[in-house]
């Protein structure tokens, strides 16, 4: 019976665990908006600087944001002149320019991509939990069969 | 449930530090962090960016090779000589058994990453000091890449042949790694099927391994916050527990 009790009590700390990591990441995934709402008054603001170059900008719609929001993070003046540079290249020169797009897409720099990380530990722990509860009324259920089954124990 | 798990490790621990292949994989590991560091296999000239990328992936894929020698057989050579009965008699209920070995494995994945690892601080601490927090960092990310490895190796052992295993680990190797923009633009570029929803699902199930390299970081000296560390690691204990509670599900169904 004590065993018991604590393995409920272990479970009950499992879960309340769970489910703080459930919300914070909630809470990160929440903030997305405001970032992409920055990118996209920060793309407004760029496209003219873009405007020549509209094959290329459909190509990577999402990564030109990318490259914008790495540029609100402001990483270095350097990095900066080396993204301006990246731009003056031919579009079709896509091995540069994908190697550029990894770069400043690393989810520990761009907020997008360690949304996603979020995501993923979000959907994670939920599974988690789901399997916590599933296992527990299982063996409950069983349990109650079992005894059902021989009610003298 | 505390003694049962540290019983099995033991008896784990007592079997596979007997093996001499755990020794000859830490030794070729260590030699080959030596040699990158002193051999110049081209005309770079600072040794540092050299050493860094390939001592990072060295390490990852002799752990990896370290860990399918570990675990790919372990389970099932429990199963196949009948001396799960044992341990199943003692009695340690199922998951304390998988939890058990799976904790095994690790520890002596802790012991290989920490020999090599403080060998590469050594290496890299002679010339560049500042960058070995970080590298401290991508070092403990390795080691969390190798834990997931190693409880996906735990959990097809349990239905799969050897050859299976290894062919869909390192399957689940390379897919992990490949990032989100790789394969954005690989879709871009080449396919406009309606199946690139069902590419993107599987690369959202497979463990995103590409948060846990930072090594390009580390080569452009980028210092990495103390919170994005912590999130990959918790995201890493999540992803491990995730994957064993599905070789529990397996393992409680299977006839012994």
């Amino acid at each position: 019976m004590i065993q018991k009790r604590k393995m409920n009590l272990f479970f009950f700390c499992v879960i309340i665990i769970i489910v703080t990591i459930g919300l914070h990441y909630l809470y990160s995934l929440s903030k997305l908006d405001e970032v992409i709402h920055a990118i996209e008054e920060e793309h407004e603001h760029h496209e003219g600087e873009y405007g020549n170059n509209k094959k290329h900008l459909d190509l990577y719609s999402l990564s030109e944001l990318s490259v914008i929001n790495t540029e609100v993070n402001s990483i270095s003046d350097v990095e900066h002149e080396h993204l301006n540079h990246q731009h003056d290249h031919d579009p079709q020169d896509l091995t540069k320019d994908y190697a550029h797009v990894e770069w400043v897409n690393k989810p520990y720099l761009n907020d997008i991509y360690r949304a996603n990380l979020h995501l993923k530990g979000l959907v994670i722990s939920l599974l988690i939990l789901g399997f916590f509860i599933y296992s527990y009324y299982i063996d409950k259920a069983k349990t109650f069969k079992e005894l059902n089954e021989n009610p003298e124990e | 449930m505390l003694i049962q798990i540290k019983a099995i490790i033991n008896k784990y621990l007592l079997k596979a530090f007997r093996d001499k292949l755990f020794y000859a994989l830490v030794i070729a590991a260590f030699i080959y962090i030596y040699f990158v560091s002193v051999l110049k296999f081209s005309n770079i000239e600072n040794t540092y960016q050299f050493l860094i990328d390939f001592s990072i992936s060295g390490m990852f894929n002799i752990g990896v090779i370290l860990a399918l020698i570990l675990g790919v057989n372990e389970v099932r050579n429990e199963i196949q000589t009948k001396s799960i009965y044992l341990s199943l008699a003692k009695p340690v209920d199922r998951f304390t058994f998988l939890l058990g070995k799976l904790l095994g494995i690790l520890i002596i994945l802790l012991s290989y990453v920490s020999i090599i690892g403080i060998e590469l601080i050594f290496l890299v601490g002679k010339t560049n000091p500042e960058m070995i927090t970080n590298l401290i960092g991508a070092i403990l990310l390795v080691f969390i890449k190798l834990a997931i490895i190693s409880s996906f190796i735990q959990m097809l052992s349990l239905f799969l042949s050897p050859v299976l295993n290894v062919a869909l680990t390192l399957l689940i190797s390379i897919a992990g790694h490949m990032s989100m923009n790789y394969i954005n633009f690989i879709l871009t570029e080449s396919y406009k099927g309606r199946g690139i929803f069902f590419i993107k699902l599987i690369k959202f199930i497979l463990p995103g391994f590409e948060f846990f390299s930072i090594t390009e970081a580390l080569l452009r000296f980028k210092h990495i916050s103390f919170g994005y560390y912590l999130e990959v690691i918790i995201y890493g204990i999540l992803y491990i527990l995730f994957i064993l509670m599905i070789s529990n599900l397996i393992f409680r169904e299977k006839n012994l």
